[in-house]
């Protein structure tokens, strides 16, 4: 079916972006276009204008700079996947965005435009969590940084389809701290045979010295309305030998942090992904510590 | 017979499958005829509503916009394989979600959606019913207030709510039986809701546009009886019915009914053009005619060695809002809830009801892969308790020769026992197994149908055969094995003989594919004509070799007398066409032989997660004669894993009426990474009902695969999973209540 009619712009500047975003109650930001056209041709949704930001270059690349990793909103999965510097410096991610659909939507589909359109069955909110992601949002208000806010991948979830990004605010950029020898990251997933969706997906980022793990960030997500953070399963990892025994006992905890909005389906009950969680966050341990993999 | 094996027993690759992988083949999709329309359907978003009110002024008004049809511009006529009490559109009723409320005739398939979204429609909800035990009931709404008034019921109403088939198999006394027993077990089994899945959604043209011929191209593998249903409906004499040919992508037993058919010709007759109707995948999955979920009870009565003597069981079929889409109105492959064991007493009830929702219709052994799942559960489930290996207590029961069936059929050979032994054997059983790994057994039988056919072979210019058929392939290859029979019984090579594909207009009946009748009975006609043809040569050569008939001889293509030899072309030259044209029109009498089949899977369970992995199923088949070794094989690996996807995976999601998966991406089907080793044991008999003592092998490999799978879990991890699929949700929720939790 054809989308409703809708006005075109293609703005040439994200404060070109944010002046027609004012000035045009409902229009939307136009990026790779992965989720919104396809709603907007079945008629899920109807939009006045669509901002097309395509071609403003300053939103595209990839660059590290003292040990922080910078993303541009706008760079596609592809080249994300074919990045040596997020390989070398955020393998999780590298991995991550490699395994997202197939080449054609990694061609077109957008960090940003993922992260914007929060899909609770996405790979890269939990990844982003794991990884202590910060994402920067311009607006048109007078805030820090001239004009832009910085928003940690903590609070920048609210919801399914749900973001703490504002009417009149555009995501520019995605930047996390790179991953240093001593820490192992990995994410894990059962993925759903048909659609590969995420039924639970699991993301962990250790740091470990001498065998002991001195810090840890792990979430789950794919089955929650937003990814979540296991608090009390990274207190039970934090201060332990990263054995077999030790990781069992904490990542059964992930029960304790999930809330009691879980989803399931006729595929896989909430109960079923509840169980599954504590499994493939154990699995994504083994995988980033080099422990033997449970089959 | 033929004097050489020229063709037959070939693995003669398909004569379309070239066509059909370079997109040649043309598909009704791929139709144009000039002037046509897109035609499109406004379902009904309620399962169970009445309508208040149709407004389509603004659709009407939309350019591009030919015509608009709610069910007041229809006949109230109710349409139907043989029960008719299906609408052509939603009169003031609509019984599930997805059922035609009204359609759109309109320059292209966009103007059409844009119009559909301009009609106003006001309902008025009802309570509805989506149990079919609920809607047995008698508090149950009633859905079908007129039923006992519908054409081709089967029997006059039981007089239990929305049922309207209620049929019973009966052998012995069962009472007197369980009093005899010494142990009786009872269990229930669920079976889900299943789609085909075929590639190539349902498509029609219809062009009732000029004088009073109707043309219709439709993807309908049984075009004749296509054509008897439309003609009743429309009340337009069948012989100004013409079906045209096309390639069907796919059927599984799916491809059988009228679908859009009826409707379509109405947008036609109200916008004066040929109109073209091409359901997309999202109305395939909501309003095909899927495969009927069962609710299944059986009980049986045992001796303490494990002998049965009592067996009941019964079948609710759950029909949807209408039974219109089934053949008949009842499904006969619920005579099997009794298996293929030997028992002298025995009873079946099977019972067909209505719900609110989607019409369910047939697939690929009807109704036999639900009931042989919940008795071949069932089997395991009382060795279980007796302690009995499930092989040794099939082995003591299984039917034997000269064995009745549970309901008292009797075959001219029972090879159940071959099979049963020959799959056991190949699993090597008694070779330890790693945890968590297990195996389980399932059989069935399953006996070929018959039906009239027409076939007519005539020569080409060239002296090549070619034969004529309305009879289209549904993907199974059959129209390579009839070429096969052709140049079996002309002593050609399979390469020599063409089909031609006729209008119904210009043969006489034939019944389309399905029921396994096609080899048997197709065949049958193909080979009469064919022997016709042979005579008509003999004859004709007789003179041009100066010999007498029966001194002439048919070999490698040649007519053959005395040492000298004659061309067919060189006959037709001489002769003519006229003469020289093979026609058989017949229906083969129903054969006293039925085929076998057990299986066995092989499965890893990770008690962790509930992941079930087949690792194999061995399939052991009693077969005849093999016509094509290729097609055979892939008839039998076709089922395996159509098979595995039933035990496993695909399940319509169904929620108050509405089906939520409603895409292939949601949708699971198995593809080549979910298929294990597949291993076939072939039995060969001497007899078999078709030609050439073969016998059809369509439909029996997808049958035992759910209940093999189902007890090779049980094998695994000790849980017992009763409804399918059998899901790694399910098996984890059955281990943690066992807390069981085997490493």
């Amino acid at each position: 079916m054809f989308a409703t009619e809708f006005e075109y712009q293609r703005a040439t500047s994200v404060s070109e972006a944010i002046q027609l975003l004012s000035n045009n109650p409902g229009a939307k930001i136009l990026a790779g276009g992965h989720s919104l056209l396809p709603m907007m041709k079945l008629r899920l949704t109807s939009i006045p204008m669509l901002i097309d930001i395509g071609g403003i270059n300053e939103l595209r690349g990839i660059s590290v700079e003292n040990n922080i990793l910078r993303i541009g909103a706008l760079t596609t999965h592809a080249e994300i996947a074919e990045s040596y510097d997020v390989k070398d410096n955020a393998g999780i991610l590298w991995e991550t965005a490699y395994g997202i659909g197939d080449p054609q939507v990694r061609n077109r589909g957008t960090i940003g435009g993922n992260i914007s359109h929060a899909d609770p069955a996405s790979d890269l909110p939990t990844v982003l969590k794991v990884m202590d992601a910060k994402f920067t949002i311009q607006g048109t208000g007078g805030l820090m940084r001239g004009g832009s806010r910085v928003v940690s991948a903590d609070d920048f979830f609210i919801g399914p389809f749900e973001t703490d990004l504002g009417e009149n605010e555009i995501l520019t950029a995605i930047e996390m701290p790179v991953l240093m020898a001593n820490q192992h990251a990995e994410y894990a997933k059962m993925a759903h045979p048909a659609t590969s969706f995420a039924v639970v997906g699991a993301g962990v980022v250790l740091t470990v010295e001498d065998d002991v793990c001195t810090a840890a960030r792990v979430a789950v997500g794919g089955f929650t309305p937003v990814p979540t953070r296991g608090l009390t399963v990274e207190q039970a990892l934090i201060g332990k030998v990263l054995n077999e025994e030790n990781i069992a006992s904490a990542t059964i905890l992930i029960h304790g942090d999930l809330g009691s909005d879980v989803f399931g389906d006729v595929f896989a009950s909430a109960e079923y992904r509840q169980a599954m969680a504590a499994i493939e966050l154990k699995h994504a341990i083994f995988h980033a510590t080099g422990l033997a993999h449970h089959n | 017979m033929a004097t050489t094996q020229s063709a037959i027993g070939r693995s003669i690759t398909r004569g379309e499958g070239p066509d059909k992988v370079t997109g040649k083949s043309i598909y009704t999709a791929d139709i144009s005829v000039p002037g046509m329309l897109w035609g499109r359907v406004l379902r009904s978003p309620y399962p169970y509503a009445r309508i208040v009110s149709i407004d389509t002024s603004k659709a009407l008004a939309l350019p591009g916009v030919y015509a608009v049809v709610t069910g007041q511009d229809v006949p109230e006529t109710r349409v139907g394989r043989r029960m008719l009490d299906m609408p052509i559109l939603a009169q003031d009723v609509v019984r599930f979600v997805g059922e035609k409320v009204a359609a759109v005739a309109a320059g292209s398939k966009d103007i059409c959606d844009e119009a559909l979204l301009l009609i106003e429609v006001e309902y008025e909800e009802l309570d509805a019913v989506f149990d079919a035990e609920e809607a047995m009931e008698p508090s149950a709404p009633d859905l079908h207030p007129d039923m006992d008034s519908y054409t081709g019921l089967p029997q006059p109403p039981s007089g239990i709510k929305n049922t309207f088939a209620h049929i019973t198999w009966e052998k012995g006394d069962i009472e007197q039986g369980f009093k005899e027993s010494d142990i009786i077990f009872e269990h229930s089994f669920n079976a889900q809701l299943m789609h085909q899945a075929y590639i190539e959604p349902h498509a029609c043209i219809v062009d009732a546009s000029e004088g009073n011929q109707v043309n219709i191209w439709a993807n309908n593998k049984d075009p004749y009886m296509l054509r008897d249903q439309v003609s009743a409906a429309w009340g337009v004499p069948t012989e100004n019915i013409v079906l045209h040919p096309t390639s069907i992508g796919g059927d599984f037993g799916g491809k059988g009914s009228f679908m859009d058919v009826p409707l379509c010709y109405y947008l036609s007759k109200y916008s004066g053009r040929p109109v073209k109707m091409v359901m997309d995948y999202i109305q395939e999955l909501m309003a095909g005619n899927p495969r009927h979920p069962a609710v299944m009870t059986i009980k049986t009565g045992v001796m303490k060695d494990g002998t049965i003597v009592a067996r009941q069981a019964r079948a609710i079929f759950d029909s949807g809002a209408y039974g219109a889409f089934k053949p008949r109105a009842y499904l006969g492959g619920a005579d099997h809830l009794c298996g293929v064991y030997r028992m002298p007493n025995a009873r079946i009830d099977s019972y067909t009801v209505y719900t609110n929702n989607v019409p369910r219709g047939h697939m690929r052994s009807p109704a036999k892969p639900q009931v042989v799942f919940a008795v071949e559960s069932h089997m395991d489930m009382i060795a279980a308790e007796l302690h009995m290996d499930p092989y040794e207590f099939r082995l003591k029961n299984v039917m034997r020769e000269g064995d009745a069936s549970p309901i008292g059929r009797h075959w001219s050979q029972i090879k159940a026992l071959d099979t049963l032994e020959a799959a056991n054997k190949a699993a090597n059983v008694r070779d330890a197994r790693p945890a968590n790994t297990g195996i389980g057994m399932a059989m069935t039988d399953l006996v070929q149908g018959t039906g009239q056919f027409a076939a007519k072979i005539g020569l080409s210019d060239e002296g090549k055969p070619e034969l004529h058929m309305a009879f289209w392939d549904t993907g199974t290859g059959s129209h390579t094995v009839l070429r096969q029979m052709v140049a079996e019984e002309l002593t050609l090579n399979t390469s020599d003989v063409q089909i031609i594909l006729e209008t119904t207009a210009n043969m006489p009946f034939s019944a389309g594919s399905g029921g396994s009748r096609v080899t048997l009975s197709a065949g049958k006609a193909v080979v009469a004509a064919a022997v016709d043809l042979r005579q008509k040569l003999v004859e004709a050569a007789s003179p041009l070799l100066d010999a007498p008939e029966d001194q002439v001889s048919l070999q490698n293509g040649l007519l053959m007398a005395a040492g000298r030899s004659v061309t067919i072309a060189e006959v037709l030259a001489a002769t003519g066409s006229e003469s020289l044209t093979g026609e058989a029109h017949q229906t083969p009498e129903a054969p006293d032989l039925t085929s076998f089949c057990t299986q066995i899977a092989e499965v890893h369970v990770d008690p962790e997660t509930g992941e079930i992995t087949v690792k194999k199923i061995i399939s052991a088949h009693d077969i005849g004669a093999i016509l094509n070794p290729l097609n055979h094989q892939g008839q039998i690996e076709g089922g395996m894993i159509q098979g595995l996807g039933y035990a496993l995976m695909e399940e319509l999601e169904l929620e108050d009426g509405h089906i939520s998966n409603l895409s292939f991406g949601d949708y699971k089907i198995p593809t080549s990474a979910d298929i294990p080793t597949m291993e076939t044991v072939l039995i060969q008999g001497d007899v078999g009902p078709a030609p050439y003592e073969s016998k059809g092998i369509g439909e029996s490999s997808n049958i035992p695969v759910a209940g093999a799978i189902a007890n090779a879990v049980f094998d695994a991890v000790g849980v017992r999973i009763t409804d399918l699929p059998v899901t790694a949700d399910k098996v984890l929720s059955k281990l943690q209540e066992l807390g069981n939790q085997r490493k």
